[in-house]
């Protein structure tokens, strides 16, 4: 009954790309880590019903044809968790004769593409086997290193001194890793007629509550009944301190309120914690 | 007759000349203006950034934004009302002021000592709104004058000598050179700090009955919970509006630790008195609160009535007691403003 | 031509009554056109924004209930919605009431803002027609809409009253707009004088020729109609020489209704507005000032210059010809409601200065001007002797009707600047060197016509063509 749901667990190699694919899109949009581990046994064919023993009911196994390496697909982990499963492995060494190579490659970067993955892993496969042991692995790393992203900002205000002093403060908030694309606009009625904001971008929407031409109120209202109104992290601007209003602002969507005058150091900080979040979530 | 349609054609001919005259003058200086105008909004355009830099940024100094000439010290002064409207630290503040201070004071000077009313009001608005802390001296010897100013500068210079000495306003606040009414009072005491307020609090007796009253209010609205017994005492005062005042500032403070004062106020003869009592009720335990409110909520004042279904519903179990009201009351308007409150949510 | 002695003398006697009149209207205007101009100079260079600043950080500023009635506005409501979520005040609520529409208006303001209907008890403290329903704004929870079953303008405000949350209301008409700060200022007065003002009033200017978006103002210019050119100069000049005199004393009875502010108290306790005339405005100004000196306090009722609230003038003489005779029939009608507080000293200077003078200059007025210009025509034929009576006249009415004029254009150039550009200042200066040619004998007729229709009793409002003041209106 066991091997049963474990051979659920072996796809054909047919299927890998378009779980790949999937996989990486969660991890460009939700930062979710994926594994993929190679494996090749030049000597033994049936090395797959030891791997469908070891893996966990998560994984996957893709099965290339023979002289391929064939692949595990580890969703939602880690390197250190796929250690685990070397570590596994190499306790079946006492049951079979003939040598297992391993490469693991982490997944963190959700602008990989598929060919360069088979390049490394099948390359790293290679090498582990001219290393010396009956399960010898090679551990890739570079696809940890986060991919560029970019962030629209918008800012709203009437006044164009105050637009230019927020720019160059949300400028001077630097990201590794971070495109800011940001645009000034100084009425509501433009910012909404304008494209712009609908897009995929995680975006920041800085916005003054009294506008001419439609004010922040009914920007923050468009904001909030788009479908993908969770990618619009909204600061509101306000001279007024009026707790109804504010209540109502934030039981609206708001995410922050800054009162005028304000501090912008502080500003910046706040700005700094918010583009964090959006990468790292 | 004839004397008289002549003379009169004569004044109506000189005076249309005269106007012509005066709309040529007109149209000239509207011209000058209007390139000036021009001149410090591309003043502003163009050196924005480097005041960013001077004001948030560290790598601008002062020197590089000397100002040449007085369209740019306009210009300059434009630029800080801006800013300063916006966005306001500590840094920001030192380095107007430092500005200010090495290449403005010429400027300022003036504008406190113009003939025009106008400016000199303007002078006095900048300096509290940027803080020109070095202007007080001189902000001091203008109130010693003999000459005499408009209400309005009046207020702006006991402002600002309230908000840069710490000591100094209260001779001012007591004895005024002109009759400052209670929104006066109020503005003024606005920008006061504790210290301060403790300060007239102390000599309450002394003060004008006007600046009681904004005084005992700034208690409430600043939740100054140490003079709650000035407040009391406030309450067997002869004058109506002060014990209003005093019952509006306890229920700011959301204190009720002396209910059988207050309770009495429930049964006044004066509207205000109820409103405040029903108000100050909406921050005590039920029990001791809803038979003050089942009786206020049957009030003959809306406002009454309205308040006392608000307090009601702010309590604990205050939906239940809401509910009752409308299942049993026999009163219709306090069924209906129960209702309402209900409505509410 | 031979007369009897007795018209003769009958004639002159006439001519010197008429001449007489023009020389103390002179007089009161210059007056009050020297006291304009003193109180200009010391605002002149007055920055507003500086303390408008300090009265919005002021917490203790009052809220305020914006009340707009609107009867068949579809073209200009939004405009007019758009300009008031704008304004800079802490603490407002917007009541459109919908006075019984037969055209879109509900509609649109109901799609437009999201509206959703709610439950509110309504303190009925004056009595008026139902209220069909009341919706709120899911984008702004201080946006309401108020539909109601039609009662006229005055009983569409009454609703407002009877529904607003807030110790003062704002009234404004339904097409027009107010500048981003209008309300902070309009305020002020009732702030700084520690509530002893009940009432405000704010500069109404016409707005056609400027370009307008979403209810503000886009770009500034003049129109190129005459009769719109006439009528910013006559604004100018009422304002002038009138209200910032009269306000100066207490004397105001005119506060217009397309904008001004009201104590809630104190409106109740005149019973609001008045249904049974056409001047409800001016109605309630007066019923205040009767009721301030009934309880003998010290309230004031002022205008104030420079908030400003932007309406559409009538550009056609039909629709000019309506409003002209409607606002003369409310004047009588208002001034023959309170005929008991004319001449008497219980009424302080409002008995005493206010209403004889707009009985006597403002409503009267016209009809001796009208006698003037006809005294003039009739002395062509009369012989030299009146031929000299005529020209003194005539002269007279040119001073009056036409230099007053072209000094009101000089004095608002110079105090503020509301057409900036040159070629605008020049050719309202000319043109109001033509009024008393044209557009005054004009508007005297209407006027008289009001007065006639106000002896008559003729109550219906007339209608007047509106075309909307933002571009983007439906």
């Amino acid at each position: 009954m066991k091997t049963k749901i474990k051979e659920l667990n072996l796809l054909d190699a047919s299927v890998f790309q378009q779980l790949f694919h999937w996989q990486l899109a969660n991890t460009k949009r939700f930062r979710q880590v994926f594994t993929v581990v190679f494996v090749r046994s030049p000597e033994s064919p049936d090395i797959k019903q030891v791997l469908l023993e070891q893996m966990r009911n998560s994984d996957l196994l893709f099965s290339f044809p023979t002289g391929e390496p064939d692949i595990i697909l580890m969703a939602n982990t880690g390197e250190e968790e796929a250690d685990v499963f070397i570590d596994r492995l190499r306790k079946t060494e006492s049951n079979r004769s003939y040598r297992v190579g391993v490469s693991v490659i982490e997944i963190r970067n959700g602008d990989t593409t598929l060919e360069e993955v088979l390049q490394t892993g099948n390359d790293a496969v290679h090498r582990a086997l001219s290393l010396t042991g009956n399960t010898p692995y090679v551990k890739d790393r570079s696809f940890r290193q986060l991919e560029r992203q970019c962030v629209r900002v918008s800012i709203i205000d009437e006044d164009p001194v105050v637009t230019m002093v927020i720019r160059k403060l949300v400028e001077r908030v630097s990201i590794k890793q971070l495109d800011l694309d940001i645009r000034v606009f100084h009425d509501g009625q433009s910012f909404i007629e304008s494209d712009w904001y609908q897009s995929s971008h995680m975006h920041v929407v800085i916005v003054n509550d009294i506008l001419p031409r439609k004010n922040g109120l009914e920007v923050l209202y468009t904001l909030r009944t788009l479908p993908n109104t969770q990618k619009y992290h909204v600061f509101m601007m306000t001279k007024r301190k009026s707790e109804a209003e504010m209540i109502f602002a934030y039981e609206n969507g708001v995410d922050e309120y800054i009162t005028k005058p304000f501090n912008p150091n502080l500003f910046e900080s706040q700005i700094k914690k918010v583009l964090n979040r959006i990468y790292y979530g | 007759m004839d004397k008289f349609l002549v003379s009169l054609l004569v004044a109506i001919v000189v005076l249309l000349f005269i106007l012509f005259a005066m709309f040529f003058l007109l149209v000239f200086y509207r011209i000058r203006e209007v390139k000036n105008k021009m001149r410090i909004t591309r003043y502003i355009e163009e050196r924005q950034v480097d005041w960013y830099e001077y004001l948030l940024g560290d790598d601008m100094p002062i020197d590089s934004l000397k100002p040449n000439g007085q369209l740019e010290l306009e210009a300059i002064d434009e630029l800080f009302f801006r800013f300063s409207y916006h966005f306001s630290s500590d840094e920001i503040n030192d380095k107007v002021n430092a500005f200010a201070e090495h290449y403005m004071n010429d400027y300022y000077s003036k504008g406190l000592g113009h003939r025009s009313s106008g400016i000199r009001i303007n002078t006095l608005n900048k300096i509290n709104l940027f803080n020109l802390t070095f202007m007080l001296d001189k902000v001091s010897r203008q109130l010693q004058k003999k000459k005499s100013y408009s209400k309005t500068e009046y207020i702006l210079m006991y402002e600002i000598i309230s908000r840069f000495s710490k000591t100094e306003f209260m001779a001012h606040f007591i004895h005024p050179k002109v009759s400052l009414g209670e929104f006066d009072y109020k503005k003024l005491l606005m920008e006061l700090d504790e210290t301060q307020i403790s300060l007239l609090a102390e000599d309450f007796n002394e003060l004008p009955e006007v600046l009681q009253l904004a005084t005992i209010e700034i208690v409430g609205v600043r939740h100054y919970l140490e003079w709650l017994p000035l407040l009391h005492e406030c309450l067997d005062s002869s004058v109506q509006e002060l014990r209003i005042r005093a019952l509006k500032s306890i229920a700011e403070l959301e204190v009720a630790d002396a209910l059988e004062l207050y309770e009495g106020f429930s049964r006044s003869t004066v509207w205000e008195e109820r409103l405040m009592t029903a108000k100050i009720f909406r921050s005590v335990s039920s029990e001791k609160a809803l038979p003050v409110l089942n009786h206020l909520i049957k009030d003959s004042t809306y406002q009454v009535r309205a308040q006392a279904a608000k307090s009601m519903k702010s309590l604990k179990n205050g939906q239940q007691a809401l509910y009752s009201v409308i299942t049993t009351s026999s009163d219709e308007f306090a069924i209906d403003v129960a209702e309402e409150m209900f409505g509410k949510e | 031509m031979n007369l009897p002695v007795i018209t003769s003398s009958v004639f002159a006697f006439v001519g010197y009554i008429l001449l007489v009149y023009m020389l103390a209207v002179i007089f009161s205007y210059t007056s009050m056109l020297i006291i304009a101009f003193i109180q200009l100079g010391k605002e002149r260079k007055l920055q507003k924004n500086l303390s408008d600043e300090e009265a919005v950080d002021f917490i203790y500023t009052q809220p305020v209930t914006v009340i707009v009635p609107a009867y068949n506005e579809q073209e200009g409501v939004l405009g007019n919605i758009y300009s008031l979520l704008a304004l800079q005040y802490p603490q407002f609520e917007i009541l459109v009431v919908n006075d019984g529409s037969t055209d879109n208006t509900e509609d649109i303001v109901i799609e437009h803002f999201n509206m959703k209907p709610i439950r509110k008890v309504v303190n009925q403290q004056i009595d008026t027609q139902p209220i069909e329903a009341i919706y709120q704004s899911d984008m702004h929870p201080n946006l309401l809409l108020i539909t109601k079953v039609n009662g006229g303008k005055a009983d569409a405000l009454n609703v407002g009253i009877n529904v607003s949350k807030y110790p003062y209301f704002c009234s404004i008409d339904g097409d027009s707009i107010l500048d981003r700060t209008s309300l902070l200022r309009v305020m002020k007065p009732i702030m700084e004088s520690n509530k002893e003002v009940i009432a405000t009033g704010g500069n109404v200017r016409i707005a056609n020729g400027y370009e307008i978006q979403m209810g503000q103002v886009v770009r500034e210019g003049l129109p190129s109609s005459a009769i719109v050119m006439m009528q910013i100069i006559e604004y100018m000049r009422a304002f002038l020489m009138g209200r910032m005199a009269l306000s100066k004393y207490n004397l105001v009875l005119i506060i217009s209704g397309a904008f001004s502010v009201f104590s809630k108290k104190w409106v109740l306790q005149v019973g609001g507005y008045a249904k049974n005339t056409v001047g409800e405005d001016m109605e309630l100004v007066v019923k205040l000032h009767e009721e301030i000196s009934d309880r003998k306090e010290d309230k004031e009722i002022v205008f104030t210059p420079d908030p400003v609230c932007w309406t559409e003038a009538p550009d056609n003489f039909k629709d000019l010809r309506t409003q002209r005779r409607r606002w003369h029939q409310g004047l009588a009608e208002s001034l023959w409601l309170h005929k008991k507080m004319a001449f008497n000293p219980k009424y302080g200077t409002v008995g005493v200065i206010s209403i004889p003078y707009f009985l006597f200059i403002e409503l009267l007025g016209p009809v001796i001007e009208l006698a003037g210009y006809a005294y003039m025509v009739l002395s062509l034929f009369m012989g030299e002797v009146y031929m000299i009576f005529a020209g003194i006249l005539g002269l007279l009415f040119i001073l009056y009707g036409s230099l007053f004029s072209m000094a009101s254009v000089l004095l608002e150039a110079w105090s503020r600047n509301t057409y900036p550009k040159v070629e605008d200042l020049f050719r309202l200066v000319v043109l109001s060197l033509t009024e008393v040619f044209w557009y005054r004998p004009l508007t005297l007729i209407w006027r008289v016509e009001g007065i006639i229709r106000a002896m008559r009793g003729k109550r219906e409002w007339g209608s007047i063509q509106r075309r909307g003041l933002s571009e983007d209106s439906e």
